[in-house]
This record gives structure tokens, sequence and C-alpha cells, in this order.
């Protein structure tokens, strides 16, 4: 095999349009992907007949037609469960921004507490449809109470105000007292205890308690809108992140 | 199949262009995705020219409602890397419905003669 780069203008064309590619999903790609190469081959041989600016054309073709397709292919490859996920995801990194705007206020709190405890549960849970008013319902209930126990533990790490202290430990008693009845739930009613497989109770400890480190740390050093923005980083980079890496993926050949 | 009911392809009218184009395109006989661009792109005189990720796109969702299948190929000399698509049952019914809509209101169009009868 020749591993030169390769020179001639279509295999260079190829090979930038082999880059385009990449930005769509996996299973569309290891479907799809060989035969548009040969779309492309075949518009760039025909482009080639009108010189430089049919080529230029086709380059702004494609480029549309990435516009185009690429939106509608990801909402594609987003299965059900995804699509909860990634609706999580955009709300509440959504509501983190608006709690950043509304900075302190009481309704940002609220806001954002739920968000953030709805994202928690849609680790799994959204795709238990039938029940999502349950898993909102308990977002709403529990969210405002894990978000005094966030800012209560930044509060608590300035060490300026007896309120943040008071704040985080009401905070976490609220988490323990509704990880408790989540648990009660979960033996006595079996269709909200689907709600809540151990692998979820993993992730809301581990999401709330990274999150709650960090907002500590970073608030103890940062400005006021640090908390606001690990909000983001979690529920962004937790949520999103292995979403769309496990949609970009190519799915193993069989 | 048979003794299998064809579902009512009403839900899904009207057509995208894309959609309709591709579902003429193949009316006549199974084609892969090169001659389905290239039959387009004839019919209409080079008007349409979809590019591999709307054709492709379009060709992913039709095979996921049904309106088109794979076919096991068209034999001769061809590519055999290449697939075949053809028009299912469901596809035909839906093709033909969004004619008769289109005929419709291309009839409607003509009594308010904002259009002359051919």
């Amino acid at each position: 095999m020749n591993d030169a780069p390769p020179t001639d203008p279509l295999s260079r064309a190829l090979g930038w349009y082999r880059r385009l590619q990449l930005l769509y999903p996996g299973v569309f790609r290891a479907r799809y992907g060989e035969e548009m190469r040969e779309l492309f081959c075949a518009d760039w041989m025909r482009a080639g007949e009108r010189g430089g600016r049919g080529r230029a054309g086709l380059w702004l073709r494609v480029v549309l037609d990435c516009g185009r397709s690429l939106p509608q292919e990801w909402v594609a490859a987003l299965t059900p469960t995804y699509r909860g996920l990634v609706v999580c995801g955009l709300l509440s990194v959504g509501a983190a921004l608006l709690g950043a705007y509304l900075n302190h206020e009481l309704f940002g709190v609220v806001i954002l507490g739920t968000v953030f405890v709805l994202t928690s549960l849609a680790q799994r849970t959204w795709a238990f449809r039938g029940q999502a008013w349950a898993t909102i319902g308990a977002a709403v209930l529990w969210g405002p109470l894990i978000y005094v126990a966030v800012v209560g533990a930044g509060l608590q790490a300035h060490a300026e105000s007896s309120f943040g202290v008071a704040a985080f430990w009401c905070g976490l008693l609220g988490i323990v007292l509704s990880t408790a009845g989540y648990a009660w739930f979960g033996f006595k009613q079996p269709a909200v205890g689907k709600m809540m497989t151990r692998s979820d109770l993993r992730s809301v400890v581990l999401i709330l308690g990274g999150a709650s480190m960090i907002a500590g740390l970073v608030e103890a050093h940062a400005d006021s809108h640090a908390l606001i923005s690990c909000c983001v980083i979690n529920n962004g980079v937790f949520l999103l992140g292995p979403v769309i890496a496990r949609c970009w993926r190519a799915p193993a050949q069989g | 199949m048979p003794g299998t009911t064809i579902p009512d392809p009403k839900g899904l009218l009207p057509l995208t262009p894309a959609v309709l184009n591709i579902l003429l395109a193949l009316s006549d006989g199974a084609k892969h995705g090169y001659a389905i661009r290239q039959e387009i792109e004839t019919a209409t005189e080079g008007k349409v020219r979809m590019g591999p990720g709307t054709l492709y796109g379009s060709i992913d969702r039709m095979l996921k409602t049904g309106l088109i299948e794979e076919s096991g190929g068209a034999g001769g000399s061809d590519d055999p890397r290449r697939r075949y698509y053809r028009l299912s049952s469901f596809g035909q019914k839906a093709l033909r419905a969004e004619l008769g809509r289109l005929r419709e209101m291309l009839e409607a169009a003509r009594a308010k003669k904002i259009i002359l009868p051919a």
C-alpha cells in the first residue's frame, strides 16, 4: 500500500469529503458513507468539466447539503432514550444559564435545582415514559433541596456565612430523606421503583457529589457565576457528551 | 405479502419534494442511489439536484417508514456493493394518494382559472 498523501485533485477532494462525512452519526456513515462518496466522485468529475468555478460551486452545494441533512440525521440517530437525555441535558444547560442570568434569585434556585435533579434521573429513567410525570414530580420536590445543598457547599467553602453551613446541612438532610424515600418507593411501588435502578442511584450520587465538590472548590476561588458554570459543564459533559459520542461512533462491522 | 392489509398513507401526506421525487423515480423498477438521482435530474431537467446527504437521508427515512424496501439487486454487471431500492406496496399507495392530492389541487386551480386546462 502507498501511504504517501494523495496528490491528484480527486483523491484530495475525496479526502476532504471523507472528513466532512465524519460529522454524520456513525450508523449513517457506516451504511451510506461509501455510496455517498461515489456520488461525490461523479459530481466532482462533472463539475471539473466547468473548471474551477464548477468545483467551487460543487463545494458550496456539498456544504449546503451537509447543513440541510446533518441536523436531520442527528435527530434520527437519537433513540427515544437518547432523545430524553438530550432534551434533559439541553434543558438543564438552559436552566443553568437562566440561573446565571437571575443569579441568586429564588426563581433561579428552583428552576436550576429542578432541572438538575431531572437531569440526574434522566440518566436511564426518561425511557420510563409512562411515568414521566413521576420523574418530573420528584425533580420538582427534591430539586430545590439539592440545589440548596450545593449552594451551601459553595457558601461553606467561602467560610463567610453561617447561613451557608445551615443551608448545606438542610440540603444534605433533604438529599438523604429523598433518597431514602426513593428506596422506599422502589420496594413499595414497583411502577415508581422502576424509575430508580442501582446505576441511577450511583449516577445521582456521582453527579451530586462531584458537582458539590467542584462547586465548592471553584466557588472558593472564583466569582459568583462559578457554581452555575459548574452545573453547565457537569450537565453538558456528563449527559450530552456520552450520547453524542455513542451516536457518532460507527457500529462494528458485522 | 398476501393477506396483509396495507396501512393508510394519508398520515404521511403531503410528501416532501425529495420523497415524492424518489418515489416517482422508483415507480418503474428497482434502482440504486446513483441511478435514482440521475433519474430525478433527468425528469426535472436538472432543476432538482439532490446532494448525497439529502438523498441518502431521505432513502433512510423512507426505508424506516416502509415507503421503499431494499431489493436483492438488479443483477447484470453493476457494482455488487450497490444497494437497490424498490417501492413497497405502501409506497405505491402513498405515491398514488399524493398524486391524487396534487391532481385535486390542480383541478381547483383550473376551476379558478389560475392555470389554463391542458
